[in-house]
C-alpha cells in the first residue's frame, strides 16, 4: 500500500475540493476555450518548422541552416532554435577565445560555463550516445544556488574533464540576459536537485545532452563515458 | 531518414500534439497570465517536437505527463526571464501577494478562500504536486513522470503535501476567517 492510498476517502474529498477550485473549470476565471483545429494545426506547424531536426548531423553542421524561425512568434520561439552543439563562432565570443572546454577560475576551483542564450540560431542534433561520448566536458552535480542569472552546481563526479578541471569542486552556469527557456529543453534548475551536464567550448549542451539526472540520462552517461 | 519517414514522424507528432495542446493550454492558464501561457505553449511544442524521439520511447500512458513536465520547465524558465526583465523578483518576494484584477482568480463567484489561503502557505513543490493531482487529474505515477521523479517518490510527495494542506486548512480556519485576498503565489507571479 502506498502512502497515497492510506486514507482513500479523505484523499478523494480533498482532491474534489481542490478540483472545485480549479481556475480552469468551466466558468472559472482561467477557463480555456479549445482552439479550433485549424489554429492548433498552425501552432503545431510553427513548432515543427522552427526546429527542423537535423537528421544527418556532422560535427560542423550547427550553423543554423536547419532553423526556420517564424517571425510572427515571440522571442521565445527564437530561443527555441538555439543550438548547443558546435556553434563555433558564438562559442568563441562567449568564452573570449579561450581554447579549453571551459574557463577555469584558478582561484576558486570553479569551472565557469555558459548556458546558450536566445540569440544563437540553429537546430538540434538528435540525441545519440556516440555524440555524448565526444563531449569534452561532462559531470554530475547538485544545484546549490539558483539565482536569476547563475546556477551553482556542486560536482560529485567528473565523467570527462581536463586535469585542472577535475580539481574543481563546483561549476557555475551563467545564463545570459536572453531567454534560455527552451535552450535546455525546458530543464529547470532547482536547488537540491541533481543534474548531468555536458559542455562544448564553454557552452552547456542542451538538446537532451544535459538535464536532470533521471535514470535514463544517467544510464546514457554511464554508457558514453564509462562503457 | 527519408521523406516518407519524415512525414510519418510528423503525423505521429501531430497526433500527440493535438491531444496535448488543449491540456497544456489549461495547465498553463492555471498557473500564469494568458500572454505568458500562449508564449510558453509555443516553447513547449518546440521542445516536444525536438525531443519527439524520446517521447516515442515512452509507454503510451507516460507521454502526456511527460508533456506536462516540459511545460512546467518552460514556464519556470519563462518566469525567471520575465522576472529578470522586469526586475520584480525582490519586490515580489518582499510583498504579500494580493489578488490581481487580471489574474486567474478575479471571479467573484464561488472561490474557496480558505483553500487558496492554505495553498499559499505551502512550498512551490507541494503546490505543484497538489495541482497536478487535482487539476490535471494525474495519478502519482504520472506526477512522477511530469516531475522527473520515481512513482514512489511522487506518491510520498503527494502524501506529504496533502497532509500539510490538511494541517494548514485547520490553521487557516482559525486564523484567517476571511482570507479571501490571497491567491497561490505562483499564479500571480506573472500576472500583468
Amino acid at each position: 500500500m502506498t502512502h497515497h492510498e492510506q486514507h482513500p476517502r479523505r484523499q478523494d474529498e480533498l482532491r474534489a475540493r481542490l478540483a472545485a477550485a480549479d481556475p480552469a473549470r468551466p466558468g472559472g476565471p482561467a477557463h480555456v476555450v479549445d482552439e479550433s483545429p485549424d489554429v492548433v494545426s498552425t501552432r503545431i506547424e510553427e513548432a515543427v518548422m522552427t526546429t527542423r531536426v537535423t537528421h544527418n548531423p556532422t560535427r560542423s553542421s550547427g550553423d543554423g541552416s536547419g532553423a526556420r524561425p517564424n517571425a510572427s512568434r515571440s522571442r521565445w520561439l527564437a530561443a527555441a532554435a538555439v543550438i548547443v552543439l558546435v556553434t563555433a563562432a558564438a562559442a568563441a565570443a562567449v568564452v573570449g577565445g579561450v581554447g579549453d572546454e571551459a574557463r577555469d577560475s584558478r582561484s576558486g576551483r570553479t569551472v565557469a560555463l555558459t548556458v546558450p542564450g536566445g540569440d544563437t540560431m540553429a537546430s538540434c542534433l538528435p540525441f545519440d550516445v556516440g555524440f555524448l561520448r565526444e563531449m569534452p566536458l561532462a559531470f554530475s552535480g547538485t544545484a546549490t544556488a539558483v539565482t536569476d542569472d547563475e546556477v551553482a552546481l556542486e560536482v560529485d563526479r567528473w565523467y570527462k574533464a581536463g586535469a585542472t578541471q577535475r580539481e574543481a569542486a563546483s561549476v557555475t552556469l551563467s545564463v545570459p540576459g536572453g531567454a534560455a527557456s527552451v535552450a535546455l529543453d525546458g530543464v529547470e534548475f532547482t536547488e537540491g536537485e541533481r543534474y548531468l551536464v555536458t559542455a562544448t567550448d564553454g557552452q552547456v549542451n542542451g538538446c537532451g545532452f544535459s538535464g536532470r539526472a533521471t535514470p535514463e540520462l544517467t544510464a546514457a552517461y554511464q554508457e558514453a563515458f564509462t562503457g | 531518414m527519408n521523406d516518407q519517414d519524415d512525414d510519418q514522424r510528423h503525423m505521429r507528432f501531430d497526433s500527440l500534439a493535438r491531444e496535448a495542446v488543449p491540456l497544456l493550454a489549461r495547465y498553463l492558464r492555471r498557473r500564469t497570465d494568458p500572454e505568458t501561457a500562449d508564449d510558453v505553449l509555443g516553447d513547449t511544442l518546440v521542445v516536444m517536437w525536438r525531443r519527439f524521439d524520446d517521447v516515442e520511447d515512452l509507454p503510451q500512458g507516460s507521454r502526456l505527463p511527460w508533456c506536462y513536465g516540459v511545460a512546467r520547465g518552460c514556464l519556470a524558465n519563462a518566469r525567471r526571464a520575465n522576472d529578470r526583465r522586469r526586475g520584480l523578483v525582490r519586490r515580489l518576494a518582499a510583498q504579500p501577494v494580493q489578488r490581481s484584477p487580471s489574474g486567474p482568480h478575479n471571479d467573484t463567484e464561488q472561490h474557496d478562500d480558505e483553500l487558496y489561503a492554505a495553498l499559499e502557505t505551502l512550498s512551490d513543490t507541494d503546490r505543484e504536486v497538489l495541482r497536478l493531482w487535482a487539476w490535471e487529474q494525474l495519478e502519482p505515477r504520472e506526477i512522477g513522470v511530469a516531475l522527473g521523479i520515481s512513482a514512489n517518490a511522487a506518491s510520498i510527495r503527494l502524501h506529504r503535501a496533502t497532509e500539510r494542506l490538511r494541517g494548514r486548512l485547520g490553521v487557516t480556519r482559525k486564523t484567517h476567517p476571511r482570507a479571501g485576498h490571497v491567491v497561490p503565489r505562483q499564479e500571480s507571479e506573472t500576472s500583468p
